[in-house]
């Protein structure tokens, strides 16, 4: 062996060292980032020796292989949610404004629209969000677009209710979306949410209901989830603007 | 050292290396945000124009509380923020020390004229659109045609228009364009830049149709901004869409007219203070319509987050109101007398719809054609022709809409009123002889002779007169009573005339409400004379005349006698010669 292939080898080893060291320090930044919650529940599924309290300090003396699986839910920090109702009145008016009638209208229509976009919304160039335009928005607000609540991840069905964006159509079941939960549990009928595009940018669009109950069993007219920044231990508020079409 | 070692090193610094040329070109890429720390809002409307004419990202703050929270929106790793602070009128104080403790690098400019400054820096940029700061809705109205042809706002008055044109010779200016109203030494000192003007008669609808007309020969879009002119906002300043007046409380006809036979398709209306009138747009146009209501909250409050409203800065308003002081039904007269009061100082037509009823169940509807005009401080009765009522108790419901200018009619007074009942007969009679135009005091001078045999009470407008292009109508605040027999004059502020007003105004039309009562001057009579402009009066200069004489008489007194004798100067009182003793 000569000295030279020697000379060769040794900075490749310290090359694999800091690879490792850095990696070793991603996982550990990383870990301590997710500041984790207490576990829901501890289910101790295998036991073998030792008896230990449910819930209680697992100090496993030798000799046994303990399982146990950790069940964690904490706040997602990477998204938003808008929650309310929404009041309104119907009338038969005249150029003078005057109402012949009116009704206090306790049955709202429409939509709710929430967009990043500050300065236009195309309304009449409104159409469904695909893939790219999710994929570009993700990327814009610094989402993984492998996380498990990427847009693209959230917003994986196509299950809503037909409806008319001013002058523009949207058919039924044909844009990304999903249904937000009622009494905490998932459904597919109420508070449905869509991802649209107006050419340019995304316009978040929920359907208005009719007092339905919400997340909290509290009846709401809309309930809506927003992506906010996708940075790791930002204060960082991605803005968003909301519209309502007047019918 | 082995050589590895020393290859490694080399390595290490030229990773080093490229590590700061990274972070450098980075922070050169951060995106540029300008926010305005003013309490002016010329100085906000400034600021967001400039930051969309220089690509930069604009904002304001529009109270001290909102300086800081204002600041959540950005990421301190990828924006700097330059704010530009008024000198005398700041929101906050030492701003730059709160946006740096938000950890964004900062830095901050201090001026007391931020729009010639601001102006100054986009040196890419030689045209500009002249508004007068009085009327902030024409500066709205502006805005969005002012990003699409790269031009600036200035703002223009008889007071700051040196500096204005001491900064536009300076540039060398391509075009400028007059919007709306401004001042005689404005125009005057403008029009050797050879400008454009857009003013119809100082109508804010009818200006802000030609705008939204030239905004749409650059960019033809179909869709557009519902306003009224009194705030500043984000979207509005843009100048991605045009902006379009739509009313307080009612959309003017010549909007709507608009909106049918054009393109437009979709409205938005920014907030919602005018959902009323946003909601006839939709209605009565077809168009469909948006609400830009809220924004996120810029707080964290939780993962079910709050909203709050709009980044919104209100610009002062010009005041203007009416209301009805009296109603009478007079039965000898069969007429419907309504008086109204402007309590404010700015002129206002309206028009007007009256439904009379009584007890007895008889209706009869009544009201104006054509918009009337009623001065500024002061009151005007209108009376209108019925039908005799039988009935004693009479109660009317009113629906009135005015406005600034004569078909821009945004605003409603409605309601019910009891109506009097009274049984007067008005003798007067009044004619028009003369109007004079005194230049001296900027006054018209209309003179009028009581020809009946009672006491008349008189009030004078003048119509249709063309000052600076605009027509406009001037009237009389102070009511005057004639004697029988007598003649009176009745004075009417105007403005400035030039030697070219005078030359379009040969003729004025006149137009004098009197009676017999003060309060309810319930005859018109009207003419079209010829104008004539005051000539010398001693009255006016009578002081100048008293001052000249008192100075000759002091010094006629110091004066000393001369002895024809001996030619020696004596005191003037003397009658001897000091001198030679013969008599003066």
């Amino acid at each position: 062996m000569d000295n030279h292939s020697m000379d060769n080898h040794q900075p490749h080893h310290h090359l694999k060292a800091a690879i490792v060291f850095m990696i070793a320090l991603a996982l550990l930044a990383s870990a301590e980032a997710q500041q984790p919650r207490a576990p829901h529940t501890m289910d101790n599924v295998t036991l073998y020796g030792a008896n230990v309290s449910f819930g209680g300090l697992a100090n496993t003396s030798g000799g046994s292989i303990t399982v146990m699986n950790l069940n964690v839910t904490y706040q997602n920090p990477r998204w938003k949610a808008y929650v309310g109702n929404i009041s309104g009145k119907l009338a038969l008016i005249d150029a003078q404004n005057k109402s012949l009638y009116d009704w206090t209208v306790s049955t709202p229509e429409g939509e709710l629209y929430a967009t990043r976009n500050d300065s236009m919304i195309s309304w009449d160039a409104i159409t469904c969000a695909n893939y790219t335009n999710i994929f570009d928005e993700e990327a814009a607000i610094n989402f993984s677009h492998g996380w498990t609540d990427s847009i693209n991840a959230t917003f994986n069905r196509t299950v809503h209710r037909q409806f008319y964006a001013g002058n523009v159509l949207i058919t039924g079941n044909s844009c990304p979306s999903t249904t937000l939960n009622v009494n905490d549990t998932a459904q597919d009928e109420y508070f449905q949410e869509l991802v649209l595009n107006d050419g340019s940018h995304i316009v978040y669009s929920t359907l208005i209901e009719q007092g339905v109950p919400g997340f909290n069993n509290l009846t709401y007219d809309y309930q809506m989830i927003l992506p906010d920044s996708g940075l790791e231990d930002t204060s960082v508020t991605i803005p968003y603007y909301f519209y309502v079409e007047l019918i | 050292m082995g050589k590895s070692e020393v290859g490694i090193v080399k390595r290490g610094w030229l990773l080093l290396v490229l590590l700061v040329l990274l972070s450098a070109y980075a922070s050169a890429q951060n995106a540029e945000v300008v926010i305005s720390n003013s309490k002016d809002w010329k100085d906000v409307y400034s600021v967001m124009q400039y930051g969309y004419l220089a690509q930069k990202v604009p904002a304001f703050i529009v109270s001290d509380r909102h300086a800081p929270v204002i600041l959540n929106q950005w990421d301190p790793a990828a924006f700097t923020i330059e704010a530009i602070s008024s000198k005398s009128r700041p929101q906050v104080i030492g701003y730059k020390s709160i946006i740096e403790g938000n950890g964004f690098t900062a830095k901050e400019t201090v001026s007391d004229q931020i729009t010639i400054d601001l102006a100054a820096r986009l040196t890419d940029i030689n045209q500009y659109v002249i508004v007068d700061p009085l009327y902030g809705y024409n500066a709205i109205a502006v805005a969005p045609y002012a990003i699409v042809s790269r031009s600036f706002v200035l703002f223009a008055d008889q007071d700051t228009i040196a500096d204005v044109d001491r900064f536009l010779s300076s540039q060398n200016p391509e075009h400028v364009l007059i919007y709306g109203h401004v001042d005689r030494e404005v125009m005057e000192r403008l029009s050797k830049y050879d400008p454009e003007t857009i003013n119809e008669d100082g109508d804010r609808f009818a200006n802000n149709v030609a705008i939204v007309k030239k905004y749409k020969e650059i960019n033809d879009a179909k869709q557009v901004l519902l306003t009224n002119g009194e705030v500043v906002e984000a979207e509005i300043m843009s100048g991605s869409q045009p902006v379009l007046f739509i009313g307080v409380e009612n959309v003017p006809d010549k909007i709507k007219e608009y909106i049918k036979n054009s393109n437009i398709a979709v409205g938005v209306l920014v907030g919602n203070n005018l959902v009323g009138t946003a909601t006839t747009v939709r209605r009565q146009t077809g168009i469909s319509t948006f609400v830009k209501f809220a924004r996120n909250a810029r707080e964290p409050s939780g993962p079910v987050a709050q909203i709050e409203g709009l980044d919104i800065f209100y610009l002062p308003k010009v005041p203007f109101n009416l209301q009805i002081s009296k109603i009478r039904y007079n039965k000898i007269t069969r007429q419907i007398e309504v008086t109204y009061t402007n309590p404010e100082g700015v002129a206002v037509f309206f028009k007007a719809t009256f439904t009379v009823r009584s007890e007895n169940g008889e209706e009869q509807v009544m009201g104006d054609v054509d918009p009337l005009f009623i001065e500024g401080n002061s009151e005007k009765t209108v009376v209108y022709p019925v039908d005799p009522f039988t009935g004693e108790a009479l109660s009317t419901d009113i629906f009135v809409i005015f406005g600034e200018a004569r078909y821009s009619l945004e605003r409603v007074l409605s309601g019910t009123m009891d109506v009097e009942i009274v049984s007067v007969t008005d003798e007067s009679q009044l004619q028009i002889e003369k109007i004079l135009l005194d230049r001296k005091n900027n006054l018209f001078l209309v003179y009028l002779k009581n020809i009946g045999e009672v006491d008349t009470y008189a009030q004078t407008e003048v119509h249709d007169v063309f000052l600076l292009g605009e027509r406009r109508i001037f009237g009389a605040q102070d009511i005057v009573k004639i004697p029988p027999g007598q003649t009176g004059i009745s004075k009417i502020p105007t403005e400035v005339f030039g030697d070219e007003d005078i030359t379009n105004n040969p003729t004025i039309k006149v137009r004098t409400y009197f009676g017999e009562r003060e309060d309810a001057l319930v005859k018109v009579i009207e003419g079209q004379l010829d104008l004539r402009i005051k000539g010398f009066d001693i009255i006016d200069y009578a002081p100048h005349i008293i001052i000249l004489l008192l100075i000759l008489l002091i010094i006629g007194a110091m004066r000393k006698k001369k002895c024809e004798h001996c030619g020696h100067k004596n005191p003037r009182k003397r009658k001897i010669c000091k001198n030679c003793h013969n008599k003066l």
